[in-house]
């Protein structure tokens, strides 16, 4: 058999495979492009909220600022939780400017240890979920920290429905105040036959399988149409932010943006925006988030400097 | 025995093909050994490959239920179904959502009192399954329903320490799932409960009694060979696998490869057959041919031989067995041409070339037998030259002979080709001319006597003129040939006298009154 083709063959692919082509690619150039623009860009991690809110300003604060803004959290593992939103912000350099969310207020110590500024954005309420089939539409707050604590295990104490109560609960960030402990100020205090989840989507799917399903979670989850849940009412009133501003509707955590002491001007300039921007007020309004700062009544460098 | 090289030639074709058809059906009978030992080789490989594949299967079975039983959903859902009292349909569409892609038959949940608690139509696994727990802790165990052979694997339930349940999946062992285990080898699964097969990639043997006897089973009058496949909590009352090869397949091939060798053994034993007839024709022919002509040599005859194309020994002896046959004849040949020679000169007169009175007694007889047989009139011519003791003394002998040798000539000019010539002795000789009357010798005699007389020859410019004288006598046709010839002579010799007397240069016949007189 004549081998003299197939060695030149080989060879030919091998000359293919390892010779230093220039990168004439265009999805080479872009990549190396974004590499680039990255190292000039400001970068926010996060807690999940940040994706849906500042996503929909992304254009609108880079046009203000000037510079690129990178967002991690959505589709990512990197910035979802409060934990990776307070190392980005600790990490920040001059070089990597970086700035972090939490959805849950700190404490002053670990303000303090981390070397911190928080930088407050929204009240945000903390829905109360059941099954769309459960007949309630309306708890008192009393019922729904007696249900999430344990006294009442039947659907039969708080209406004719005979089914029992299936508490789902997602304690996260025990040791800050704040978010779930509206409910209950301690993770000890609800009761113990629940069902504990570690995700927004986990809340969403066990209160969706038990029809006698109990739940919470925050008011910036997107849900699906598909999905068998339903927010009900507590006190007779609806989670906004107008029931959040005259303290009507009990239940809700405070998200903030966060940086270390040494912010960037530019990345100061972000933040501020965001509070008192126009465009941060109208995606608050379509979550019905309550902003805790008025709408462009200081500079930036003065929010700063309050704010520490 | 074999003396002749032609019965060994046969004897040898004999024993090769002896030894061709014995080598092919030992070859046969070998192969078919070793191909059975290798099928029990492959079977039992293909045996503990299967029983690796089901032990995998067996053990992927339990992973998937102890899958089931580790995830805390389950346990969660679980717990709120069993204590909490929550509806089950959320741990069904747990179950749905996230487990739906396991390769099972079947599951069940079992509530600590052993009741289903999701899918209450398999009540009967429940059963089965708590059936099993209070005889065994084995968590993988086969087992017969309604659907058929079932593999189970179960796991207990239990949420921070609280014991919750247990949950029981299945794999079912039907036809797919033969066919399926089946790919591995060519050969048979049986699944046999009580010494009978209860299903069967042979769907003919389903219902069979199945008792091995040793590694073989006799099914549908065909001879398996089997092999058990051990099962995970294998008792008396649970099925049992069996792998099964029949003969017949592992010999189909044999038997494909048996017809060609057989077609080979035929072949191969006709062509030897006919190789060897065909030599021993060519052998045997040119060596008759030899024969024959050696019996014809020492007969005497030296037959003609013809040359053939030398391919062979054989051809270039006969070639060269013609080739002495030819010089044979050449010598032959010379020999008679010598004879006929010595025979010629001792009938033939050496001066004239006439012949002898040796040939004339040789002769006579034929010429007698011949005028007897055609009543012809044999004449006998006596002729003498006249005064030839002169010419010798006057000329010489020399002379004297070639008066003689012209006297020849003139005869052999003078006389027909059926006349016979002999010189009797001296100037003497002897003519036998056959003719139809006794006038017909008379004149032959008159005729070489005016020939004589007018050619004379020369002699040192001289001339030297001959005469003869003529007597003739005529056979008498009643007497025997010796007697014939003695009075033709007798009464030919008594004419010529007579001739001489009256003068000679005369011709004279012979009649009675001759009788009396005295010769020259």
């Amino acid at each position: 058999m004549n081998t003299g083709p197939r060695i030149t063959g080989i060879y030919l692919c091998v000359f293919i495979t390892f010779f230093p082509w220039p990168a004439f690619s265009t999805d080479t150039a872009d990549h190396n492009a974004t590499d680039h623009e990255n190292d000039n860009a400001l970068m926010g991690v996060g807690a999940h909220f940040a994706w849906i809110l500042f996503d929909a300003i992304k254009a609108d604060l880079e046009t203000k600022v000037g510079r690129r803004v990178i967002l991690f959290g959505e589709n990512s593992m990197l910035g979802v939780g409060c934990n990776a939103g307070i190392k980005a912000a600790r990490q920040a350099t001059q070089s990597r400017e970086t700035f972090g969310f939490i959805c849950c207020s700190l404490s002053d110590e670990e303000i303090e240890k981390e070397q911190l500024i928080v930088y407050p954005l929204v009240k945000e309420p903390i829905l109360i979920l059941t099954h769309k089939d459960n007949p309630v539409d309306n708890l008192s707050s009393d019922q729904v920290r007696a249900i999430f604590r344990g006294d009442l295990t039947s659907w039969a104490d708080v209406n004719e429905t005979n089914k029992p109560i299936v508490v789902v609960t997602r304690l996260h960030c025990k040791k800050r105040p704040g978010h779930w402990k509206t409910i209950l100020p301690d993770h000890k205090a609800f009761r113990q036959e629940r069902l504990n989840v570690t995700s927004a989507a986990a809340m969403v799917q066990r209160v969706g399988d038990f029809r006698g399903a109990i739940g919470h979670t925050g008011a910036t989850w997107i849900f699906d149409a598909k999905d068998p849940i339903k927010i009900i009412r507590v006190d007779g009133f609806k989670p906004t932010a107008e029931n959040l501003r005259n303290g009507k509707y009990p239940f809700y955590r405070q998200l903030s943006a966060i940086t270390n002491r040494r912010p960037s001007p530019d990345v100061v300039k972000l933040i501020t925006e965001a509070q008192t921007g126009k465009a941060f007020r109208k995606v608050a309004r379509q979550y019905e988030l309550l902003p805790l700062n008025p709408m462009r009544r200081m500079s930036p460098a003065n929010a700063a400097a309050a704010t520490q | 025995m074999l003396t002749t090289y032609r019965a060994r030639l046969f004897f040898y074709t004999i024993l090769l093909i002896t030894f061709l058809v014995t080598t092919l059906a030992y070859t046969y009978t070998y192969s078919r050994d070793a191909i059975l030992e290798q099928a029990k080789y492959n079977l039992s490989n293909t045996a503990r490959l299967l029983a690796g594949n089901i032990e995998m299967e067996e053990n992927g079975l339990l992973h998937h239920a102890e899958m089931i039983r580790d995830d805390p959903r389950i346990q969660e859902y679980m717990y709120m179904v069993t204590k909490i009292g929550a509806e089950e349909d959320a741990l069904r569409r747990l179950f749905k959502r996230d487990f739906s892609w396991l390769p099972v038959a079947r599951f069940v949940f079992l509530d600590l009192n052993g009741q289903p608690r999701l899918n209450t139509k398999n009540a009967d696994l429940a059963n089965t399954v708590q059936e099993h727990l209070r005889q065994s802790q084995n968590n993988i165990f086969y087992t017969q329903s309604s659907r058929g052979f079932e593999l189970v694997a179960w796991a207990s339930i239990s949420w921070q320490g609280t014991p919750l349940g247990t949950i029981a999946i299945t794999h079912l062992l039907d036809k797919h799932w033969l066919r399926q285990h089946q790919n591995y080898s060519s050969g048979h699964l049986f699944i046999e409960k009580h010494n009978v097969v209860q299903l069967s990639s042979l769907p003919e043997s389903e219902g069979k009694t199945f008792l091995p006897r040793g590694d073989s089973i006799v099914i549908n009058d065909t001879i398996y060979q089997v092999r058990a496949i051990p099962l995970a909590g294998e008792n008396l009352s649970t099925p049992h696998l069996w792998h099964g090869i029949s003969e017949q397949e592992v010999l189909k091939q044999l038997k494909r490869h048996g017809q060609i060798i057989l077609a080979l053994a035929i072949f191969g034993s006709f062509a030897t057959l006919i190789m060897g007839l065909i030599i021993a024709r060519d052998f045997n022919r040119p060596l008759n041919q030899l024969m024959e002509i050696t019996r014809a040599v020492t007969r005497g005859a030296l037959p003609m031989m013809g040359q053939a194309v030398e391919t062979n020994e054989i051809d270039t002896l006969s070639n060269r067995f013609s080739e002495m046959l030819q010089s044979l004849r050449e010598k032959q040949e010379e020999i008679d041409r010598a004879h006929r020679r010595l025979e010629e000169s001792a009938i033939t007169d050496s001066l004239t070339g006439l012949h002898n009175r040796r040939y004339l007694k040789q002769i006579f007889p034929q010429l007698f037998a011949q005028t007897q047989r055609e009543t012809h009139c044999l004449s006998g011519l006596m002729l003498d030259l006249d005064y030839f003791k002169r010419i010798n003394d006057q000329y010489g002998h020399l002379i004297g002979d070639q008066c003689l040798a012209h006297m020849g000539e003139v005869l052999k000019e003078s006389c027909r080709a059926s006349d016979y010539i002999f010189r009797m002795g001296g100037e003497e000789f002897l003519i036998l001319s056959l003719n139809d009357t006794t006038q017909g010798g008379k004149i032959l005699a008159e005729k070489i006597r005016d020939t004589l007389a007018k050619n004379p020859i020369t002699y040192q410019q001289t001339l030297i003129s001959m005469t003869t004288s003529i007597g003739i006598g005529l056979t008498d046709n009643q007497l025997d040939a010796e007697a014939a010839l003695t009075t033709l002579l007798f009464h030919a010799d008594k004419a010529l006298y007579a001739a001489k007397n009256n003068g000679r240069n005369q011709v004279i016949i012979y009649n009675a009154s001759l009788q009396n007189t005295s010769s020259a």
